[in-house]
C-alpha cells in the first residue's frame, strides 16, 4: 500500500459550448480545469480552496469520475481510474465518496433516512439486510444523530442535521478517499464547527483521507495539512497550512488572505488589504501567459502577459506559479498604487 | 465513546410523532383542504352516478315515451320526469345519468392513454441521453403543431364516427402534453444534487430513474392529469357536439345532446340546461382537485 | 433626536391552521446620523425582518407590525404605501443580498437610476441621467457614461452590487439599510464592495445599518453591534468593547465556533451545541437556554431583561459570561504618573 492515495497530472475539463438550433457546433470551450496537478497522500487533509469560477469543484467531481476529463490522468492508489467504465468504475466508486454543499438537494426528499444511509451497501450488495440495518443504526449515531431518525424524511431535520446524514451516507462503504464539496458553506455559523469538529474526529477514527473543497479560507486552513490555491482553472500555490499563512507567496494568495474579514476590531484597523482591480475573467476566454495578471497588483510587463508561470518548488514543498514570487516576497517588486488600502 | 455519540445521546430530535413521507403529507394536506374534500365528493358522485346509472335511472335512455310528444311542445318537469322529456320522448334524467358513462370512458380511458404513451416518452427524453431527447421532442412539437380539433375531424374521416374515434383523438392530443411536463419536471430532478450522489454512489443509471427521480418527478404531471381529465370531458362533449361523437343516436352523450337542443332553445331551455349543467359540475370536481392538490405537493410548503 | 428611533417593535407572522409567530419580538435601537451600526445573527433571528419593518416592506396581509419607528421624530408605522414611497430611496435606501432581484432585469441600469433620481428630485432628463453617471463613477464602474444603456445581466455579480450601491446612494439618502450586500459574493469582490460602501458613508456622512451573520464583516464595519437571536436583542456594545469580552453566551459561543485566521491551527473550534431550531419561547424563559453552557435554573423561569451593564453597553442575561481578566499594558507603553 503506497502512501499516496490519489495522483492527478495535467487535469483538464473543458465543458464545449454549443450553438445552433437543428445541428449543434462546437464553438468554444469553457476551460473550467486547465492543467491541475494534485497528490494527496493516504490520511491526510488536502484543502483546495478558491472562489467561485476557479473549478474547485470540477476537480472534485472530476476524481470522483462524475464529470469525464478532457485530458490529463487520475491514478487511485496506484491504479489508472481515467478511463474505467461501467463494472470496473462502480466497485472503484466504493473507496471515494462524496459529501455535498447543499444539505436541502443532497437528500432524496422522498426517501426515508435510513434507506438513504443504506443504499450504498444495498447497491453493492455488501450485506444481509438485518446487518444493513444494523449498520445503518451504527453510522447515524457516529454522526451524532439518534437510531430514530432512520425512520424519518430529510424534511423533518435542520440544515446541520441533514450534512450529518449525507456523511453517514459517505462512510457506509468505508471509503478511503473522501471529497467535501464546501461541506459548511450552507450552513448557520453556529453549527459550522459541530461538523467541522465531527469530520475532524471521523477523519482520526477512519482513517480517512480528505479532498478539502471550499471558499472559505479559515475554514481550510482549520482543517487542512496541505492548501492548494485555485484560481481560473489552474493551481497557483501549493504549501503546507502552515506556510501557506505565514508566507503567502503567489499575489492572489495574498490578495485572498488579506480580504477574509477577522472578527477582531483591533486586527482588522491594523490589516493591509490587498484590493484586486476588475472582475474575474471568463474561463471560456482565459488571459494570455499568466491566468492572474490582468488583475495582480505585482504585474510586470515583462513575462506576464505572454509567459504562462510553471508550478515551482521555492522552499521544500511550497510550490507557487508565478514568475516573480521570489522578488515579492523579498519585497523587490512593490504592488501598484491603490492596491493596497489600510485598515 | 466519541463526541458525536454524546451528542447523539442528548440531542432531541424535533420531530412529530406523526412522520410521514412527502405523499402521506400531501395526503393529509389534502384532507384538511374542504375545497379538496368538496371537489373529491363531486368526482365520487360523478363516478358513483356513472357506475350505477341502470340502477337510478327511472327509465331506459333510449326509451321514447310518444303519448307525451306533441308538436312544438316539450314537457317540462314532472313527477314521473324529474327532468322533463326530451325532443324525441325520452326521459331526460335517466340520458343525462347514462350520459355520465360516457363521459367518465371517455375521459378516462383516453386520457389514461395519452398519459400512458406521453410519460413514456417524457420520461425517455427525460432521462436519456441528448439526442433521445432532441429527437422525441421534435417529435412532440410536431404533434403539437397539429390542432385537436383537425386532428379530431380526420379521425372521425377516416375511421368514421364513434366513440372511438374521439377517444383516440383526445388520447393522442394528451401524448404531448405529458411528454413535455414529465420531460422538463424529470430533467429539473437531474440538476439536484441527490441524483449526483446516487451516481458516486455507484447505483445504476436505471434504478437512478426509477427510485429517485421518477417519484420526484411525478407530482405535476398527477396534477396535471387531474386538470387534464377535466379537458377530456369538455372535448369529448365538444367533440360530440360538433357531430364526431358516436353515430348513434340513441347515445346519451351530454355534449351531443347540448348540440341537439339548440334549435330549440325558445321553447325548452331546460333541455340545453342539464346536460350542460351536467358536464360544468363534473368538470368542477376535477378542477378543483386538481388545484387542491398542486398545492398539497408542493415541496415548498411543507411545514 | 437621532435619526432613526426604533422602539419595542414587534413583527407577528400569522400563519395558518398554527400558531402565529414573532420574527421580532420587541427590540429598540437608535440610529444617529452618520454612524455605522451593525445587526448580527444567523438565519431565522428576524434582523432581516427588522429592517423590512423599518422600511414598510412586509406584507400588509398576515403580518402584524407593532411598536414605533421614528425617523427625524416622524413615525413610519402605519403610513400608506404612498406616504413610504416617498420614504424609501430618498430618505432611507435597502441593499439587499441578491442584487439581481434588486435590478428590474428589462431596465437598463441608467434607466432605473434616473428614474429614481427624477422621482424624489424632479429634475429634467438631462440632470438626471448627470447625476447618474457620477453616481455610477463614484462607485467604480469603468466608463460610466457609457453604460448607462446596459443592462444588469451584463453585468458580473461584484459589478450589480456596485449598481445597487449606486442606487442606494443616488437619491442621497441620510440612512442606509445593508442586508448581507456580499454574502453572495466572492471574498476578494466582498472586501472591495465593504471597502466601497465604508468610503461612500463616510464621505457623505450617511448612517448605515449592516446586517450580517459574519463577526468579521461587522468588526470591519460597525462602531456599534447587536447581537440578535430568536426576535430580540441578546446583547449591543461598541465594537472594541464587545470584541474584546463578550458577555452573551450567545455571542461568545459564535466567537469561539469560527476558525480565525490570526489564531493557531491547532486552536479547536468550541461549537454551540444543539441547532438554531431548538429555542424556547421567550414566554416560557431565555430562547437561548437549550444551547446555552451557562444556563441555570432561572434561564428556563422568565425571560432575562435588557439591562444596561455599562454606559453604552446592554446584556439580555442572567448568567453572563465573566469579562476576561484585566491585562495590564506592556510597560514601555505605560503612561503612569
Amino acid at each position: 500500500m503506497s502512501d499516496r492515495l490519489l495522483a492527478v497530472r495535467d487535469l483538464r475539463v473543458h465543458f464545449p459550448i454549443k450553438q445552433g438550433l437543428v445541428m449543434e457546433r462546437t464553438v468554444g470551450a469553457v476551460r473550467a480545469v486547465d492543467g491541475v496537478d494534485l497528490d494527496i497522500e493516504r490520511g491526510e487533509t488536502l484543502g483546495l480552496v478558491g472562489e467561485s469560477g476557479c473549478g474547485k469543484t470540477t476537480v472534485g467531481r472530476a476524481i470522483l469520475r462524475l464529470v469525464e476529463p478532457t485530458s490529463g490522468s487520475i491514478v487511485f492508489d496506484g491504479r489508472d481510474i481515467t478511463h474505467l467504465k461501467g463494472e470496473a468504475l462502480r466497485q472503484m466508486r466504493r473507496r471515494m465518496q462524496t459529501i455535498f454543499q447543499d444539505p436541502f438537494s443532497s437528500l432524496d426528499p422522498r426517501q426515508s433516512v435510513a434507506r438513504i444511509v443504506a443504499e450504498p451497501m444495498r447497491v453493492h450488495g455488501l450485506a444481509s439486510r438485518a446487518e444493513v440495518q444494523d449498520r445503518v443504526r451504527e453510522l447515524l449515531e457516529t454522526v451524532g444523530l439518534p437510531a430514530e431518525a432512520g425512520s424519518r424524511y430529510p424534511h423533518e431535520f435542520s440544515g446541520g442535521q441533514r450534512q450529518r446524514i449525507g456523511i453517514a451516507r459517505a462512510l457506509g462503504l468505508n471509503p478511503d478517499l473522501i471529497v467535501a464539496d464546501e461541506p459548511v458553506s450552507a450552513l448557520d455559523v453556529s453549527i459550522r464547527a459541530q461538523v467541522l469538529n465531527l469530520l475532524e474526529e471521523l477523519q482520526d477514527r477512519f482513517s480517512l483521507t480528505y479532498l478539502f473543497v471550499s471558499h472559505d479560507l479559515a475554514v481550510v486552513r482549520h482543517i487542512s495539512d496541505r492548501i492548494a490555491v485555485m484560481y481560473l482553472g489552474t493551481i497557483v500555490e501549493v504549501a503546507s497550512a502552515d506556510s501557506l499563512y505565514e508566507q503567502p507567496l503567489h499575489p492572489y494568495t495574498l490578495a485572498l488572505l488579506s480580504a477574509i474579514p477577522i472578527p477582531d476590531p483591533v486586527v482588522e484597523q491594523r490589516r493591509r488589504r490587498i484590493l484586486l482591480a476588475g472582475d474575474l475573467p471568463s474561463p471560456a476566454d482565459p488571459p494570455t501567459g499568466c491566468r492572474f495578471h490582468t488583475r495582480c497588483p505585482f504585474r510586470r510587463p515583462e513575462r506576464c502577459h505572454d509567459e504562462i508561470p510553471a508550478l515551482r518548488e521555492i522552499d521544500g514543498g511550497h510550490r507557487v506559479a508565478c514568475h516573480y514570487a521570489e522578488q515579492i516576497r523579498d519585497g523587490e517588486i512593490r504592488p501598484a498604487a491603490g492596491a493596497v488600502v489600510e485598515g | 465513546m466519541s463526541i458525536a455519540e454524546v451528542e447523539a445521546r442528548e440531542l432531541a430530535v424535533v420531530v412529530p410523532d406523526d412522520t410521514a413521507g412527502l405523499w402521506r403529507e400531501a395526503w393529509r394536506r389534502l384532507r384538511r383542504n374542504p375545497i379538496a374534500i368538496f371537489g373529491m365528493a363531486m368526482i365520487a358522485l360523478f363516478i358513483l352516478v356513472a357506475i350505477f346509472a341502470p340502477l337510478l335511472a327511472p327509465y331506459s335512455p333510449t326509451r321514447v315515451d310518444l303519448t307525451q310528444i306533441r308538436p312544438g311542445s316539450f314537457p317540462g318537469p314532472s313527477a314521473e320526469h324529474w327532468f322533463g322529456l326530451d325532443q324525441l320522448g325520452r326521459d331526460e334524467l335517466s340520458r343525462i345519468l347514462y350520459g355520465a358513462r360516457y363521459s367518465l370512458i371517455i375521459g378516462v380511458v383516453s386520457l389514461s392513454i395519452g398519459a400512458a404513451i406521453g410519460m413514456l416518452i417524457g420520461g425517455l427524453a427525460g432521462a436519456g441521453a441528448r439526442w433521445v431527447d432532441s429527437v422525441l421532442m421534435r417529435l412532440m412539437d410536431m404533434m403539437l403543431a397539429v390542432p385537436g380539433l383537425l386532428f379530431a375531424i380526420a379521425v372521425a374521416a377516416t375511421l368514421g364516427r364513434s366513440l372511438t374515434s374521439v377517444m383516440i383523438a383526445i388520447g393522442v392530443v394528451n401524448v404531448p402534453i405529458f411528454a413535455r411536463l414529465l420531460r422538463g419536471s424529470m430533467l429539473a430532478q437531474r440538476e439536484q444534487d441527490y441524483v449526483l450522489a446516487a451516481r458516486a454512489v455507484g447505483v445504476k443509471p436505471r434504478t437512478i430513474v426509477m427510485s429517485h427521480m421518477l417519484p420526484n418527478a411525478i407530482a405535476p404531471v398527477i396534477v396535471q392529469g387531474t386538470l387534464s381529465m377535466a379537458t377530456a370531458i369538455i372535448d369529448a362533449a365538444g367533440l360530440a357536439f360538433l357531430g364526431l361523437g358516436s353515430a348513434d343516436p340513441g347515445v346519451p352523450e351530454w355534449g351531443r345532446m347540448l348540440a341537439e337542443t339548440q334549435s330549440f332553445l325558445q321553447h325548452a331551455p331546460h333541455l340545453a340546461l342539464f346536460p350542460g349543467a351536467a358536464i360544468v359540475l363534473s368538470v368542477l370536481g376535477f378542477n378543483l382537485v386538481g388545484d387542491a392538490l398542486r398545492e398539497a405537493l408542493d415541496p415548498k410548503l411543507r411545514r | 433626536m437621532a435619526l432613526l428611533e426604533v422602539r419595542d417593535l414587534h413583527v407577528v407572522f400569522k400563519r395558518r391552521g398554527r400558531a402565529p409567530v414573532a420574527a421580532v419580538d420587541g427590540v429598540s435601537f437608535d440610529i444617529e446620523p452618520g454612524s455605522m451600526t451593525g445587526i448580527v445573527g444567523e438565519s431565522g433571528c428576524g434582523k432581516s425582518v427588522t429592517s423590512l419593518a423599518v422600511m414598510g416592506l412586509l406584507p400588509s396581509r398576515g403580518v402584524q407590525v407593532h411598536g414605533s419607528v421614528r425617523l427625524d421624530g416622524s413615525e413610519l408605522i402605519g403610513r400608506g404605501d404612498e406616504d413610504m414611497r416617498g420614504v424609501r430611496g430618498r430618505r432611507i435606501a435597502m441593499i439587499f443580498q441578491d442584487p439581481m432581484t434588486s435590478l428590474n432585469p428589462v431596465l437598463t441600469i441608467g434607466r432605473q437610476i434616473s428614474e429614481a433620481i427624477r422621482r424624489h428630485f424632479g429634475t429634467d432628463e438631462d440632470e438626471a441621467r448627470r447625476r447618474t453617471a457620477e453616481i455610477l463613477d463614484a462607485v467604480g464602474i469603468p466608463g460610466a457614461r457609457s453604460r448607462l444603456g446596459a443592462y444588469p445581466h451584463q453585468f458580473s455579480g461584484g459589478m450589480r452590487q456596485r449598481v445597487v450601491i449606486a442606487m442606494a446612494l443616488a437619491c442621497e439618502p441620510s440612512l442606509i439599510i445593508a442586508d448581507e450586500p456580499t454574502t453572495a459574493l466572492d471574498v476578494t469582490i466582498q472586501a472591495q464592495i465593504l471597502e466601497l460602501i465604508r468610503g461612500l458613508v463616510i464621505e457623505r456622512g450617511t448612517a448605515l445599518i449592516m446586517i450580517t451573520h459574519d463577526l468579521g464583516v461587522v468588526a470591519n464595519m460597525c462602531d456599534t453591534v447587536n447581537v440578535m437571536y430568536a426576535g430580540r436583542f441578546v446583547e449591543s456594545a461598541e465594537r472594541y468593547a464587545l470584541f474584546a469580552a463578550p458577555r452573551h453566551p450567545y455571542t461568545a459561543g459564535l466567537l469561539a465556533s469560527v476558525p480565525r485566521l490570526d489564531e493557531p491551527r491547532g486552536t479547536r473550534l468550541m461549537p454551540i451545541r444543539g441547532n438554531p431550531r431548538d429555542v424556547i419561547p421567550w414566554s416560557a424563559g431565555c430562547a437561548f437556554a437549550p444551547r446555552c453552557d451557562n444556563v441555570i435554573d432561572r434561564c428556563t423561569a422568565a425571560a432575562p431583561g435588557l439591562e444596561e451593564i455599562e454606559f453604552g453597553r446592554t446584556l439580555r442575561c442572567f448568567n453572563p459570561v465573566p469579562p476576561p481578566p484585566e491585562v495590564p499594558p506592556p510597560a514601555a507603553k505605560r503612561r503612569r504618573a
